[in-house]
Order: structure tokens, then C-alpha cells, then sequence
């Protein structure tokens, strides 16, 4: 209990759509009845298709968007309760790295105002020692200190993200939620981004949420995956263990789906039907029925629940439900 | 080797684009052709009103029943006298400082309201944003010359009322504007990240929000200062502005009116100069929007 | 100046010779694509493969015709279809061309189609330009290819509007309206990075099966080794404007010349130790208004040499793989000796 340092319990978040003025409300359900709990130091993956939920579940936790229901509990502490203010300062210990390094630095401010002023705002250090933690966060991250007085625009794609993760490490954070840091950088400057982000792991203790679309990465960085379709997790499992068998069939589906490495590799595709339904009104049961290959009668009407299996894993799949 | 030039050049542009700023604005300036004479209109108008006291060939209120309606070109009066012999172009050169007050004030002072709301109802949006909201559509469905006639009617005429109710009716515009640009703004990622950094509200407002208002707020502004100067003619031509004896085109117009059949030129140079003046700031302020606006001016 | 290799004995269908691309900017104009020479044959697929800012997009709107007026411009070299020059046709002609022997499919469906016409009627428009039909044959047509392409119930979907389909929807819907015309040559830029795997997957079958079945040549555009391997022929890596390695897909994986790709390839985070540090070119993609003298991808080589900064290599062949490097021109005995030492040198300054 002591080495669990963020729990997401029940988390929910529900979007009102206006579907004009004499209409009822209907609600996109973007997280529904998520849980898990992400372990100091390790690597918590969180992957799935556009609009499963994924980068909600993040701002959410984050009170960038405010929860519907459920509980955030970090290091101890229900902060999804908390006051603005009070939220504030505990957004010292829980930092962000955002997806578009072009959008998420303020591009009328230097690169100095840009990193100091996280720590200005919560009250640490003298102005020349936070002058001095920026000049010292800049090299870290792989820029020089002459980068410090110029501004967003003159710098290319992956030194921004190095920009936008010195912003978030500056604090010394105890977890980074880090929303597709890689995906939006040039192939070559995704594997130092991603170098960085484990270096820097190893350097400060970090404890990172991973949130991403790309197999591959995920992979590669975490230690645990959360698989998320239509706002729920299902499959939950050891990265290692997830790759080698995946038990949900959406998830065998997604990782059969992964672009191969060689033109001689063959693989045996599982080519999903369709798309994904619209989350204002998923399928009823397992929103996966209407796509999966193994769809039984009890899918269409009683939603799986997660279950623990043998080896650790979580699946909700009524495949390997216990009865 | 090559490394060095490249931050040579990067440092050069960098210092390039802080000193020059407004240089390299003034250049794309003159190379367009209506922005800079309407830049020309607008420099010469403050100058005429600047030094009217120097430029004014005649008194502008002093009445001589002897030279009334006088044809321009005679007696030394350029533009003619009206029906009290007072000198038309010398009241057409005070008459500019009215206007530019005006203009100016009111719009100063519509833009500090109106933008006020606009932020709040934006930023806080939820009931903030619909009470503040509400009240701009109730003072829209007022017809705009209706509310200022109320206000004159109710507190009495002269320059100050005529400002006050200008900026009673002018500052909805600004207000619904910086609204739909905070409402933007407060979506971009950097505000975000902004919040996830933990940031106080009020800092994100004024450090973060508020700089990028900067651009809308100096082109509406810009053509605001026609829309209020020729708003305050409307009035002072309806008889609720600016009083007699005071010159201002408004009223000039209003006075000349009656004599539009015998002595044309009473009516006609106020209206020119109203005319001039507002096409001048129309053209700068056209030019200006296109300039600052970052979608027309992909090479930033 | 060297031709561009043949990897088959196919009758070419595209030929692009020498190509050079060039954008007018405020005082001079900026060459964004250079020296590029590719053969496309009936019925192959071929992958450009570059990052942002390499000129793969630009050169499949130099062929097109659709380079941005009048900024954009092709400064030397010309572009063959079928025997034909293209690459100076008037517009009226080059618009005879385009939907009709040549199709694009974009990047993002959802901007591609215009939101107040249904699909029927966008689909409507390359018939009515380039075949005599009635509204009826027309209509009959468009569900025909809907189908094949493996939409269901197309007599529903020509009459729905855009936004009530999702992007995968989208995706093939341009694909429709590209192959209405059957086009010799589909030309798609980046037709899955919007898209997620599970419906990437889709889409890549599709054009596979749209290559397969209509013999229809594919000009692949992307940044994703991965989907070459899954569909194309052969490859041409693009860097900063040029192509720097030309060759077979098998070729191109088993043993590739140019450290940028070999780079690429290492730097897939599936042939990295899983946690362990991912092989990485070093430093950024350069602008195109500051690039490196000598080899536009001396700055971030690990096996640099002097030449390399001083001089552009040129292309070397030995028939079926082309590269554009100096490790790779043959050189007077002593020389290359010269050039593995440095190799040597780099190397141990390095790790």
C-alpha cells in the first residue's frame, strides 16, 4: 500500500451535449468506471484508439477537466475533492507533458519566462536561484542556456517538447502525466524524446502515467498497460505479458494491427469490422460486441465486468469470466 | 563552422525582430497603397486639430451678421461663412478636436468596460458569462440612436453626455469580441498547461490571457473611433449633441441644413471632412487588421 | 546526370526525371525538392519516405500540378506519365488529367470533402467531368464502387452528408472518389496517420486490394517505415529534399546504405531491448532556408567525414539500389582506406 503513490477509484467523466432547447441532455460517457492504481517509480501505459477516453482520463485526474464521480487518490490524499487553491499547490508533486509541443508553450513568452515561472508561482526559491534551477534544467534536457532568452517559435518541433518536459520536471515532481508526448515529432526526434523521458526517470524518481496511441512505444517505455475501449479499460496486465498474450480480443485485434517491422514478416491479421461506435450511444453489454470475432449472446446485454485472472492480469471479457 | 553562422543568424534575426518591429511595420506601411494615405488622413487630422489655434484663420465663434453666408473664395473666407458669418473652415479646423476627443475617449473608455466583461464572461463562463451576456443582448435590441437619445433626454445635453452615452452603447461590441477571443484563448494548450502548472487564476488572465487581446483590441478600436465620431455628428446633427456655439461637424451640419438650397457649402465641408476623415480610418484600420491578423500573415 | 534506376522491366508508367522544386520567397526562392529521379511501373507500389520538411508532399503536388500558385514551381527536370510530359501542361489540361489518369487521396478526409454536399453528390463530380453518363448511370456507378471497396449499404451512405461519417468512413470515401476515374497512378499522402491502427489496417488493405485487383499503381507518401513494409514494392527515403536511398523494400530493411536509414530502421522502438535506450539520430531535422553545405545530413551523420561538409554526394548506383553518399562513391585505393580510418575515429569518439 505504501509503494502505491496515485489510485484512480470508480473514475468517471461525462460530457453534456445540448441537443437544442426542448431536447434531454445526452452525455458522451468519455471515462466510465475506470480504476487503477499506478506504483512509485514504475511506468503506467495507457493506449487505445481516438476517443477511447485516454487523454481524458489523464486531464481528468489532473482536474483539467472536473470529475463527474469517483475518487483520485495521490499519495494518500483524495485531491479530486480539493479546493482550487488547494489543488493548485498540489499540482507542485503531479506535473503534465502535453501532446503538441507547438500549442503548449505560450509563444509570447521566452524560453526563461516559460521555465521559471512554475517555480515563481509556487513560491520557490529566490529569482536568481530559480534562474539558476532553469539555466541547469536547459542542459539537462539537452538545450543550452543561450536557448533560455528566445522564444517558442525558433525552435523546432522535438526541442520544444524538451522544452515542455524541463517545464514539467523543473518542480521535481513525484508523477508525470505525459498525453502522447511523442506523437506529434518527426520519427527521428521520437527515440530521443523518448530517451530523454527514461534518463530523466532514472535521475529524478519520476513515476510517469503514459498515455499513447503507438504500441510500439508503449511497449518499449512501460511496465504496465491499461488497454482503454469507449471510455473503460479492458484488459489491464504487465506490458511484457500483455504483448506476448493478449487475452481481450480487442486487444489481440489492436496489437495484430501494429505495422510490421519487415516486408517478410507475416502476421496473422485480425481485421476489425467497422469503426469504432460513437461514444453518446455505445453498444449495450461489452461495447465491443458489435466489432469482435468472438461475440457471444451474453455480450449484448450484460456489460463484463474487470476481473483478476491467474497471472495478475485484469480482463473484462466474458470470455474468461469465471462464472 | 556552419553551426556558428546558424546561431549568428538566428541571434541577428532575433535582434532584427525586437528593434524593429515597428520599423518593418512602418515599411509594409507605406508600400500599401490605402493603409498609408489613410494613415496620411489620419496623421494630418491630428495635426489640424493639435494646432487649430494656429492653423484657424478666423475665430470660430466670433459672429459678424455683416458677412454672413459668404461663398467660399471671397474675403479671405477659404470655405465661406455660415448664416452668423462665422468662418466655415476655422469651424471645420476646431471642429476636428471635437470629434477626435470623442472618438478617442469613448473609445478608450467602451474598450476598458467592454473588454472587462468580455474576460470575465469568458474565462469564468457558466452563469458569469449568461448574466453577462444577457445584459449585452438587451442593450443590442435597443436601437442604437433611441439609447442615446434617452441618456441626452434624461441627463441633459452637451460633451460629457454625448461621451457618456457613446460609451453606454459602444462597449457591447468589445464585450461580445474579446469574449469569443477569450473563449478561444482559454481552450489553446498553453492555457492549459498553464493550469496543470499550477498558475493562479488571476495570473493566467493577465499574463497569459490578456497579451493576445492585444491585436483585436487595436484594429476594433480602430474602427470604432469612425463608427463613435460619426455617431456624435448623428447626434449633434439631431440637435442632442455638442451645443451651439461649440463647433463640431455634427452640429455644423444640423445649422446648415436649413440653408441647403441657398448656401451649399455650409453642409457640404463639415460633411467632406467627416467624409475624409472616417474613409481615412476605415482604410488604416483594414490595413492594420490584415496586418496583425496572423491567418492573413502566414510568414510571422 | 545519372537516370533514375530501373527495378523492373515493367513498362514505366511515371518517370521523374531530375525534378527539381522550387518556392519564390520574399526576395529569392528556396529549392525544396532536388535532383529527383524515380520510376513507377504499372501496377507497382512505390513508398516516399521522409520526415516533415523532406519534400515528399511537395513532389506528389508537383505532380498533380497542384503546387501552390504562384509561390511553389518546378525549376528544372520534368515529370513523364505514360511516355507524356506533364510537368508542363496548361492548367486546363493538367485538370483533364487529374481524377482521370492521376488521383490523390489526402491526409485528412475530414477537410477533403465539403460538408454541405452528400456523398453522392461529391462523388457525382469527377463522372460528370471526365464521363458522359445519366443521373442514373451515375448513381449505379458510384454504389458499385462504394461496394467494392467494402462499404456496406451504399445506397444509404450516397446520400449522407460528411459529418455523420467517421474518419475511417471518410478515408474511403476519398478513396472512391479517387479511383471513380480508374486512374493509372493513385497518388496518397500520408492517407493514415490521421487514422488509427485498427482502421489504418483497413485502409492499407484496401489500397492493396485496389493495387491488386485494378492494377492500379500506388504512389505511397508517408513517415511510417512500418506501413511501407506492409504494402509497397520499392522505397525511396527522402531527406531534406532529396532522395538519399532508392531500392527494392526488401533490400531497403535487409541491408540498408545510408546511415539515415539505417538510423530510421534502428530507431523503431520494436528492434530496440525493450527500457534500454533507443538508437537515435542525433539534433533536429534542418530548415530548408538553413541547410548544411556539402550533404544536407552531415550535421547529425555519425559517420562524417570531411567531404561530406564540404561537398553534396552524388548518386551512386549498381543498378537496383541507389544512395546518396560518400561511404558508398567508389574511391582510389588509398582514399577509401582514409575514409574507413575516419570511420574509425568517429566511432570511438562516439561510444
Amino acid at each position: 500500500m505504501s509503494n502505491t503513490l496515485l489510485e484512480v477509484k470508480r473514475l468517471k467523466k461525462h460530457f453534456a451535449i445540448n441537443n437544442g432547447l426542448f431536447k434531454d441532455k445526452s452525455y458522451v460517457k468519455a471515462v466510465d468506471n475506470v480504476s487503477f492504481s499506478v506504483m512509485k517509480g514504475e511506468t503506467f501505459g495507457i493506449v487505445g484508439e481516438s476517443g477511447c477516453g485516454k487523454s481524458t482520463t489523464g486531464r481528468t485526474i489532473l482536474r483539467l477537466n472536473e470529475l463527474t464521480s469517483g475518487e483520485v487518490l495521490f499519495d494518500g490524499q483524495d485531491i479530486s475533492t480539493l479546493s482550487y487553491e488547494d489543488m493548485r499547490k498540489a499540482r507542485r508533486k503531479l506535473q503534465m507533458v502535453f501532446q503538441d509541443p507547438y500549442a503548449s508553450l505560450n509563444p509570447k513568452k521566452t524560453i526563461r519566462q516559460i521555465l521559471t515561472e512554475p517555480l515563481r508561482v509556487h513560491g520557490l526559491f529566490t529569482k536568481k536561484e530559480r534562474e539558476e534551477k532553469a539555466a541547469e534544467i536547459i542542459e539537462i534536457v539537452g538545450l543550452h542556456v543561450s536557448h533560455l532568452d528566445r522564444y517558442p517559435h525558433e525552435f523546432s518541433g522535438g526541442q520544444r517538447q524538451r522544452i515542455g518536459i524541463a517545464r514539467a520536471v523543473i518542480l521535481q515532481p513525484d508523477l508525470i502525466i505525459a498525453d502522447e508526448p511523442v506523437s506529434a515529432l518527426d520519427v527521428s526526434i521520437q527515440s530521443q524524446v523518448i530517451n530523454l523521458l527514461l534518463r530523466l526517470q532514472m535521475d529524478f524518481n519520476l513515476t510517469y502515467i503514459f498515455i499513447s496511441h503507438d504500441l510500439g512505444v508503449v511497449k518499449h517505455i512501460t511496465d504496465r498497460v491499461a488497454v482503454m475501449y469507449l471510455g473503460r479499460i479492458v484488459e489491464l496486465a504487465k506490458t511484457e505479458d500483455l504483448y506476448d498474450q493478449p487475452m481481450h480480443p480487442y486487444t489481440q485485434a489492436l496489437l495484430s494491427a501494429e505495422p510490421i517491422r519487415h516486408p517478410d514478416q507475416k502476421r496473422d491479421r485480425i481485421i476489425l469490422k467497422g469503426d469504432v461506435p460513437s461514444p453518446v450511444s455505445p453498444p449495450s453489454g461489452c461495447t465491443f460486441h458489435t466489432r469482435c470475432v468472438s461475440c457471444m449472446e451474453i455480450c449484448k446485454t450484460e456489460i463484463p465486468l474487470l476481473e483478476i485472472m491467474e497471472d495478475g492480469r485484469s480482463v473484462a471479457c466474458h470470455l474468461y469470466n469465471k462464472m | 563552422m556552419s553551426q556558428v553562422s546558424v546561431e549568428k543568424r538566428i541571434l541577428y534575426k532575433t535582434n532584427e525582430r525586437q528593434n524593429g518591429k515597428v520599423v518593418s511595420l512602418f515599411k509594409r506601411l507605406v508600400k500599401n497603397p490605402f493603409g498609408f494615405l489613410g494613415f496620411l488622413v489620419i496623421l494630418s487630422v491630428c495635426i489640424v486639430g493639435l494646432l487649430a489655434p494656429i492653423i484657424a484663420p478666423f475665430n470660430p465663434v466670433e459672429t459678424d451678421l455683416t458677412k454672413k453666408l459668404l461663398a467660399p473664395m471671397t474675403e479671405g473666407h477659404l470655405l465661406g461663412t455660415d448664416q452668423l458669418g462665422r468662418d466655415i473652415l476655422s469651424r471645420i479646423i476646431y471642429g476636428t478636436r471635437i470629434s477626435l476627443l470623442i472618438g478617442v475617449t469613448t473609445v478608450l473608455f467602451a474598450g476598458l468596460i467592454g473588454t472587462t466583461v468580455g474576460v470575465l464572461a469568458g474565462y469564468f463562463r457558466g452563469w458569469v458569462d449568461v448574466v453577462l451576456m444577457r445584459i449585452v443582448d438587451v442593450q443590442l435590441s435597443f436601437p442604437f440612436i433611441l439609447l442615446v437619445l434617452i441618456i441626452n433626454a434624461v441627463l441633459g445635453t452637451g460633451l460629457k453626455n454625448i461621451m457618456l452615452s457613446l460609451i453606454v452603447v459602444g462597449w457591447v461590441s468589445y464585450a461580445r469580441v474579446i469574449r469569443s477571443e477569450v473563449l478561444a484563448i482559454r481552450e489553446k494548450e498553453y492555457i492549459h498547461s498553464c493550469f496543470a502548472t499550477g498558475v493562479p487564476q488571476w495570473e493566467i488572465i493577465v499574463k497569459h490571457i490578456m497579451p493576445n487581446l492585444f491585436t483585436p483590441l487595436i484594429v476594433l478600436a480602430s474602427l470604432q473611433v469612425s463608427t463613435f465620431i460619426i455617431a456624435e455628428a448623428s447626434v449633434s446633427f439631431l440637435g442632442f449633441g455638442v451645443q451651439p456655439p461649440t463647433p463640431a461637424w455634427g452640429n455644423m451640419l444640423n445649422e446648415g441644413k436649413n440653408f441647403i438650397l441657398s448656401s451649399w457649402w455650409l453642409i457640404t465641408f463639415p460633411g467632406l471632412a467627416l467624409v475624409i476623415t472616417t474613409l481615412g480610418i476605415n482604410l488604416f484600420g483594414d490595413w492594420l487588421r490584415d496586418e496583425l491578423d496572423p491567418e492573413m500573415n502566414q510568414n510571422r | 546526370m545519372k537516370e533514375g534506376i530501373q527495378l523492373s522491366t515493367l513498362k514505366p508508367l511515371l518517370e521523374i526525371r531530375n525534378l527539381d522544386v522550387s518556392f519564390r520567397t520574399q526576395d529569392s526562392s528556396l529549392r525544396i525538392v532536388h535532383g529527383l529521379n524515380l520510376t513507377l511501373a504499372q501496377g507497382e507500389t512505390i513508398g516516399i519516405v521522409g520526415e516533415s520538411g523532406s519534400g515528399k508532399s511537395v513532389t506528389s503536388l508537383a505532380i498533380m500540378g497542384l503546387l501552390p500558385k504562384p509561390t511553389g514551381f518546378i525549376s528544372n527536370g520534368e515529370i513523364l506519365l505514360d511516355g507524356r510530359k506533364i510537368s508542363d501542361l496548361k492548367e486546363k489540361e493538367m485538370r483533364e488529367l487529374r481524377g482521370n489518369d492521376i488521383s490523390m487521396i489526402f491526409q485528412e478526409p475530414m477537410t477533403s470533402l465539403n460538408p454541405v454536399f452528400t456523398i453522392g453528390d461529391q462523388l457525382s463530380e469527377p463522372l460528370k467531368r471526365h464521363k458522359k453518363m445519366s443521373r442514373k448511370e451515375r448513381r449505379t456507378r458510384i454504389i458499385d464502387m462504394l461496394r467494392t471497396l467494402g462499404i456496406s449499404r451504399p445506397e444509404k451512405i450516397i446520400d449522407e452528408y460528411p459529418h455523420q461519417l467517421s474518419g475511417g468512413m471518410r478515408q474511403r470515401i476519398m478513396i472512391s472518389l479517387a479511383m471513380l476515374g480508374e486512374p493509372k497512378l493513385l497518388i496518397a499522402d500520408e492517407p493514415t496517420t490521421a487514422l488509427d491502427v485498427t482502421i489504418q489496417a483497413q485502409i492499407l488493405d484496401l489500397i492493396r486490394t485496389i493495387n491488386k485487383q485494378k492494377n492500379t499503381s500506388v504512389m505511397l507518401i508517408t513517415h511510417d517505415l512500418g506501413v511501407v513494409a506492409e504494402i509497397c514494392d520499392k522505397v525511396a527515403v527522402m531527406y531534406a529534399g532529396e532522395i538519399v536511398e532508392y531500392t527494392d523494400v526488401r533490400t531497403l530493411f535487409d541491408k540498408p546504405l545510408h546511415p539515415y536509414t539505417q538510423g530510421l530502421i534502428a530507431s523503431m522502438p520494436n528492434m530496440n531491448e525493450r527500457k534500454g535506450e533507443l538508437y537515435s539520430i542525433a539534433g533536429n531535422v534542418p530548415r530548408p532556408t538553413d541547410l548544411p553545405k556539402g550533404c544536407h545530413f552531415s550535421t547529425r551523420c555519425m559517420y562524417a567525414m570531411d567531404c561530406c561538409h564540404e561537398e553534396a554526394p552524388p548518386t551512386t548506383s549498381n543498378g537496383c539500389h541507389s544512395v546518396r553518399c560518400w561511404l558508398h562513391v567508389d574511391q582510389p585505393e588509398g582514399h577509401s582506406v582514409e575514409i574507413e580510418e575516419e570511420k574509425n575515429v568517429q566511432y570511438a569518439v562516439r561510444s
